[in-house]
């Protein structure tokens, strides 16, 4: 039996009849045309339709069309400004563009793209050092959010709107009634990174003097870390990381580079010495779940969530026996494949304060021994900064807990939600909603309905941060300024102008930011003498820098302190019993659960499991093998006394004995698209959706998102899920038949990957020579596809995309998304692959599925100059640009589906529906009109029938091109080298996407394409991709290349049984 | 060091300061053009070479002050600074006026402002009262003079006379000689017959199938063509607002008002503020009073007797005349800056419409043709390229 190398799926590993299938076919069919045609929406009839019905149709169509095509064209009206704002200079400049700088709540500095004063877009600011220009996801998401349908309207009591005035008097009634009384009042809030909203909360319970308190939770919480550091270095905080200056990095169920504290400024760091040409650090990574740090980690081991501490244990003690330091006594031996630990010990002491330790297990025993581990190899200082220390997670679990009991006891009275929704996600959540009957006063700042707003009496409806002022301090040394981009589009109001009316107060807010900044960040500055322009430069750049501390930290936790924590973890270690450790985990793409009413996001693949729309229980291959269970199957989990029923995905790499369910579904408030992802009734049973924020434990003072001692029974029914993972087959496995050698393997046409050993020494040196010998039998029909960059006068747009430096991590295709109005089109659509994402990333899977090795490879139109799409149009809707662009033109297209048919990489989409006004998508927010303002003027919103792809953003390319000729007053003038970002690429927290002008000889595109790790995908069909790869390259020495292979193989004769033949390396 | 070398040094710097002055002074140099852009930029929409506006006529300005330049400069530079300061010909100008004053022009340079005086200064009426218009457009097109649809109906007229007479001349010279040769008299039954004849004829038939088959196709084809089109679209307007008058006899520059133009994708209908830099003075217009004006001081919330903005404003809701489909990409700028296109050339002689219409068909066709056949200008300069030359004609230039 033939296997592929890289695969996407179980079933295209094992080459299944049904995965054959459906690669045999471009369009599925299982969806009766019908359906198509009986589009129900405002402007057509809800019918099933028969041949004789449809000719009737086509019948009336035409004539219709005629008939309309006679009459008068609508009349249109063009309304200008009475009073055009004009005070700023180009302030408001119809059609063209606006940057204003601000923050995103998750504390990335953002610039908002404004058009005609509505944001549209929102990049990362490339000023700033804590994101340097990328934006995740979920950041690039909160536009939308923006034109929520399911926003808040208005200031409400019980349930209902009222007004200001009635909110505020009651309010400070009841305030009122409580001061000098010995009730306590309670503001609880997710971490506050802003000092001015720190300090008018603290103005707030100022006025109940030893009563008042402010409760700071995350909904997934880092709280053992900070405890940690506090104990160890008496400061609550979280250390920076600087990830850019560590060669070795080992992670301990830590996913960095997606979803842990700052995952889009670590990516940054940590590609800085992920190039195989200069610096290359070596990344171990242990952990449970497949994550997308792992999936980037040079050697990555499974392990089970309870063997982390003694993982750790024996890590402690090997770097202290190397260091000749005191080591734990009593630690059982353990050890992963290939002696991981071992390996990472050694590693991590030769770059002993080149190196970062981290683990994302929200537990104080682990903590301490990570830290203990850092303190030893002397990181502190160099890779962690505990002096200038992180502000970006301040949460504390012990202080939530003491609430919820505090509220029980009827001891608070009075209780104030500041961007906080513990009823859903937190711990006590159940506990806390009954417990806030006790008070008298429950009141929330929610600017979109949730579950904890809807326990309480008020909502004080804030307005979304892109309608609010604000200042964010994300470290000791970073700070940064958000500022409104839209007038509040309901009758809303900042919760900081509300707290400090209820403080007597009559100051509005922004002047209070302003006076603070004028006493507290003017002076630490000499740039500026006046604190107009002071403010005004701030304002413009959204950044200022904070001078760093230059003080040194010690640690002062004792040996007997991390002995007394590494007992705990013995202990823990040998409580793993039979039965399934359970693991509580946050998605890319879905964070907290909070962004649940976000379509860009529910539709947004998981990049690992590349699921949309749904919930789903992670189990481990061989636990889907022993049980022979196949993806969509019902598993009912069981974990202390709960059970939920959920879809199994089959997760390669996971730990065995392992489960994994995501955080950040089961919203009961959360909007109609959040309740699309709650699942529904199948055979009686609720089946997917699931909240599992009550399934997480205190232990040890911190929150723990593990449990052990679940169970999980097949239930025999299955539930669809929209999973993406083999649509799009790049080849056909059968076609290869007779033009190619049996055993030739197409996928190694996709991938190009190495390992650092074989890339240094002489094998991959053959791989180039090999592939420029065959760029001589290149050959096109089309001279001026070989234009020499010597003598060319045109522009030739070209994309590079670094594997090595892609992390997967979802922002770009969100990002394409924004620019260049996309629909989202639901879960039934996405199953019938009908997604309409012009951009997305195949994540490949290479080797023994209980341990494989991941690549993610972004995928879209590649521009080819030999398109194979273009010769197949018989009206000419998709041909080439004399600039190398693979134009679509949708007024053109007649929706033949011929290119589609045609394109060997599976990236052009057809429209099937009018996404804008048919009902099947009346949830989302291309229908409704509010929605319809984050939609880009630029581009046209396409029509059904028509095709539609990756136009490699040509209007960012056209507004480029015109800038330059209008500065120059020239047609000739030519945009310079990175004067064009498109929108993935501008997106992108690594860089790994690099795009410009191949004709230019200056320009980081022209070296990129020369790079000897450059590559096109496919190459042998010849299409000559205007996009191209750069090979990803492990850390890996030939040894442990070899030993990973073995396994493989290993693994593959037990599977295939005796007569299997590994095949040989080509 | 030598006395030579010192002179030598000193020659030097006297060269090298005589040349630095050289240039300065050559940079100095007022300019009839500059002044010229400064001049419909700032100052048209106020005043007219010849004929009072809001302020006076500007023809002879220059000369009426000859040897007060300084005087004239420091005026056009800040008006209101000078009244304040209480010149005295500055006050007594103000005075004449009814107390109006000029606005100031602090944001011009000293060298800005001369060159705006050069331009008044050398100012001189054109020949011709004709506009100029560029471009395929201009030539005018023939078949749009209904005159020539009467001259080919007459023609067609006595051609069908023509061929009526011959046919009578050709039946009396049948039925003579029919008479003649003492044949049977030639009836209308035989015509008929001989008409059945041909008619039935399956060459004519199939012949007459085709050719008013591929007459209708060709009909339908053109108008199918003009679907959509509204060349000629000419709506009522809210306020009867006249380019003629602003544009052609007061002659404002269009991007006075349309000052998209030169940096976005739409031109912008000017904001009501706009009309107000002249109609706060001008309350009253030649054509209809005080009635069309009344209704930007409606729009904008002003009391001309009250002389402030007391009401809430109301904007004012033009309907839209030229319209571009939405899968089409059209950016001002592009064409105005970078293609140096005069306006007339798509939206036909505005200065003398009373009411705007769309002069050009805006169809695809017509974008194309001027893409293909119009030369490129680099600023001013007409190269050899065409549009089409430089990938105007790809898809994706338009349409994303």
């Amino acid at each position: 039996m033939s296997t592929p190398k890289y695969w996407r799926g179980l079933d295209e590993l094992n080459q299944t009849p049904e995965f054959l299938a459906s690669v045999e076919k471009e369009f599925p069919t299982d969806k009766p045309m019908d359906e198509v045609l009986a589009e129900t929406s405002d402007e057509s009839m809800n019918v099933t339709a028969n041949r004789r019905d449809f000719l009737k149709f086509l019948g009336f169509g035409v004539t219709a069309a005629t008939l309309t095509a006679c009459a008068e064209g609508p009349v249109k009206k063009a309304i200008p400004y009475v009073t055009r704002p004009d005070d700023i200079p180009d302030e408001v400049n119809p059609g063209v563009a606006n940057y204003y700088a601000s923050t995103a709540p998750s504390g990335n500095p953002i610039l908002v793209k404004t058009r005609e004063g509505r944001p549209i877009k929102l990049e990362g600011n490339p000023d700033s050092s804590v994101n340097k220009g990328g934006l995740s996801a979920l950041d690039q998401a909160t536009v939308l959010d923006l034109y929520d349908k399911d926003r808040g309207r208005g200031p409400m009591k019980a349930g209902n709107l009222t007004d200001w005035g009635l909110l505020d008097s009651e309010v400070a009634d009841k305030l009122n009634k409580l001061k000098g009384t010995d009730y306590q009042v309670r503001v609880v809030s997710s971490t506050v990174m802003s000092p001015t909203t720190q300090a008018i909360i603290d103005g707030f319970l100022a006025q109940f003097p030893g009563s008042g308190k402010h409760v700071q939770y995350d909904a997934v919480s880092v709280s053992a870390l900070s405890k940690v550091h506090e104990k160890g270095f008496g400061k609550r905080a979280i250390p920076s990381f600087h990830f850019n200056k560590a060669m070795t990095i080992v992670g301990f169920n830590c996913d960095f580079l997606g979803t842990w504290i700052n995952p889009v400024g670590f990516a940054a760091d940590y590609t800085v010495h992920r190039d195989p040409d200069g610096k290359m650090s070596r990344h171990y990574q242990f952990e449970s779940l497949m994550t997308i740090t792992g999936a980037k980690a040079d050697l990555r081991f499974p392990i089970n969530p309870s063997s982390e501490g003694l993982a750790l244990l024996n890590l402690y003690n090997k770097v202290a026996a190397k260091l000749g330091k005191p080591s734990v006594p009593g630690v059982k031996a353990f050890d992963v494949a290939m002696n991981g630990i071992e390996a990472a010990a050694s590693d991590l002491v030769k770059n002993a304060g080149k190196s970062i330790v981290a683990s994302g297990t929200n537990n104080v025993a682990i903590q301490t021994v990570v830290a203990a581990i850092n303190d030893m190899l002397g990181n502190y200082g160099s890779t962690l900064d505990i002096v200038n220390a992180s502000h970006l997670a301040k949460g504390d679990d012990e202080a939530m807990a003491e609430l919820v009991s505090d509220l029980k006891g009827g001891k608070v009275k009075a209780v104030l939600f500041l961007d906080a929704n513990p009823v859903y996600n937190s711990t006590l959540g159940a506990e806390l909603k009954e417990a806030l009957k006790n008070a008298d006063l429950t009141l929330s700042f929610a600017w979109k309905g949730d579950e904890t707003s809807e326990s309480c009496e008020y909502v004080a409806t804030s307005s979304h941060y892109l309608e609010s002022w604000g200042d964010v301090q994300q470290s000791d040394t970073h700070l940064s300024l958000m500022q409104p981009t839209i007038h509040p589009i309901y009758d809303t109001r900042q919760a900081e102008d509300s707290l400090l009316k209820w403080s007597g107060s009559s100051e509005s807010y922004v002047d209070y930011l302003k006076t603070y900044w004028e006493n507290n960040a003017f002076p630490k500055q000499t740039e500026y003498t006046s604190f107009r322009k002071f403010w005004n430069e701030s304002l413009r750049k959204g950044l200022f820098a904070l001078a760093p501390s230059t003080g040194t930290a010690t640690m002062s936790l004792t040996a007997e302190d991390v002995m007394t924590e590494a007992d705990k973890l013995k202990a823990m270690a040998n409580g793993a019993g039979s039965d399934f450790e359970v693991v509580f985990f946050e998605k890319v793409g879905i964070g907290n659960g909070d962004q649940a009413n976000n379509p860009w996001l529910q539709e947004l693949p998981d990049p690992i499991s590349r699921v949309s729309w749904d919930n789903y229980v992670s189990v481990p291959y061989s636990y889907a093998q022993e049980n022979g269970l196949k993806n969509e199957d019902v598993l009912a989990v069981t974990v202390g006394g709960t059970t939920m029923n959920l879809p199994v995905y089959i997760q390669p790499g996971q730990a065995a004995n392992t489960l994994a369910i995501a955080l950040g579904y089961g919203r009961t408030k959360g909007g109609v698209v959040a309740d699309k992802v709650n699942g529904e009734k199948v055979n009686g049973k609720n089946v997917g959706g699931g909240n599992v924020y009550p399934l997480t434990e205190m232990k040890d003072g911190a929150v723990s998102y593990m449990r052990t001692g679940a169970t999980a029974s097949k239930l025999g029914f299955t539930y669809p899920l929209a999973l993406v993972q083999t649509f799009n087959t790049l080849y056909d496995p059968a076609k290869g038949k007779g033009i190619f050698k049996d055993d030739y393997d197409r996928t190694e046409e996709i991938v190009d990957e190495t390992h650092l050993a074989a890339y240094t020494g002489s094998e991959y040196k053959e791989r180039v020579a090999e592939r420029e010998a065959r760029k001589q039998h290149l050959v096109s029909l089309w001279d001026a596809h070989f234009e020499d960059p010597e003598t060319a006068r045109n522009i030739h747009w070209k994309m590079a995309i670094d594997l090595n430096k892609c992390t997967g991590c979802g922002a770009c295709v969100v990002a394409c998304n924004a620019e260049n109005n996309v629909p989202v089109v639901g879960k039934e659509e996405v199953r019938t692959r009908r997604e309409m994402h012009w951009m997305r990333i195949d994540r490949y899977y290479r080797g023994n599925p209980n341990d494989p090795d991941v690549v993610f490879q972004p995928m879209l139109c590649q521009h080819c100059d030999n398109a194979p799409c273009e010769t197949v149009c018989p009206v000419l809707a998709t041909i080439h640009s004399n600039e190398g662009l693979n134009q679509m033109t949708y007024n053109r297209c007649i929706g033949t589906r011929y290119c589609a048919n045609n394109c060997p990489y599976k990236v052009r989409r057809f429209n099937w529906f009018n996404y804008y006004n048919d009902n099947q998508f009346k949830d989302f927010y291309t229908h409704s009109k509010l929605g319809r303002l984050v939609l880009n003027p630029d581009v046209t919103v396409r029509y059904r029938g028509v095709m539609e792809k990756c136009s490699f953003c040509v209007q960012r390319l056209q507004d480029a091109k015109l800038r330059a000729k209008v500065n120059a007053k020239s047609t000739f003038a030519k945009p310079e080298d990175g004067d064009v970002q498109v929108a993935c690429q501008q997106s992108c927290p690594t860089g790994a996407i690099v795009f410009g002008d191949a004709n230019d000889r200056e320009s980081e595109i022209y070296k990129a394409l020369r790079h000897q790790r450059s590559y096109v995908a496919l190459e042998e069909v010849k299409t000559l991709p205007s996009v191209q790869y750069q090979a990803l390259v492990r850390n890996r020495t030939n040894g442990e290349a070899d030993a990973r292979e073995e396994a493989f193989n290993e693994w593959r004769k037990e599977t295939y049984g005796p007569g299997y033949e590994v095949p040989t390396e080509a | 060091m030598s006395r030579n070398s010192l002179s030598n040094i000193r020659y030097t710097l006297v060269i090298l300061a005589a040349l630095l002055l050289s240039t300065f002074s050559a940079y100095a140099e007022p300019s009839y053009e500059e002044g010229e852009q400064l001049f419909k930029a700032n100052c048209t929409a106020c005043h007219k070479m010849q004929g009072k506006l809001v302020g006076p006529q500007l023809e002879g300005v220059v000369q009426k002050y000859a040897g007060e330049e300084e005087w004239l400069a420091k005026w056009i530079k800040n008006a209101p600074g000078l009244i304040a300061q209480g010149d005295e010909k500055a006050v007594a100008l103000y005075e004449q006026y009814n107390k109006q004053q000029m606005q100031a022009f602090t944001n011009l340079s000293d060298d800005q402002i001369q060159s705006v005086i050069t331009y008044i200064r050398d100012w001189e009426p054109e020949e011709t009262g004709t506009v100029v218009v560029n471009g395929e457009g201009a030539t005018g097109d023939p078949l749009a003079d209904p005159g020539i649809y009467y001259a080919l109906l007459g023609l067609v007229g006595i051609l069908v006379l023509i061929a009526l007479l011959l046919v009578i001349i050709t039946a009396t010279l049948v039925t003579a000689v029919r008479a003649k040769e003492g044949q049977e008299e030639f009836t209308f039954g035989d015509v008929m017959t001989r008409a059945r004849g041909i008619l039935g004829n399956k060459f004519f038939i199939a012949t007459a199938t085709t050719v008013i088959m591929l007459a209708g196709l060709a009909f339908t084809v053109r108008e199918a063509r003009t679907v959509g089109l509204h060349q000629g679209y000419m709506p009522e307007q809210p306020i009867k607002f006249s380019h003629a008058l602003h544009a052609g006899t007061n002659q404002i520059d269009c991007k006075y008002c349309h000052t998209g133009t030169t940096k976005s994708k739409s031109a912008w209908i000017p904001s009501v503020n706009v009309c107000m830099n002249c109609h706060m003075q001008i309350q009253e217009g030649p054509q209809y009073g005080k009635e069309e004006i009344a209704k930007i001081y409606a729009a904008v919330g002003w009391d001309p007797d009250e002389f402030a903005y007391v009401n809430d404003p109301q904007p004012v809701e033009w309907v839209r005349i030229h319209n571009v489909p939405d899968h089409a990409y059209f950016n001002h700028a592009q064409h105005v800056v970078v293609g140096n296109l005069e306006c007339q050339t798509c939206h036909g002689p505005v200065e003398t419409m009373e009411v705007v219409y769309q002069y050009s068909d805006l169809g695809m066709g017509w974008c194309i043709n001027c893409h293909r056949n119009e030369k490129v200008k680099v600023l001013g300069e007409e190269t050899e390229y065409t549009v089409a030359d430089m990938g105007g004609l790809n898809c994706a230039r338009c349409h994303y």
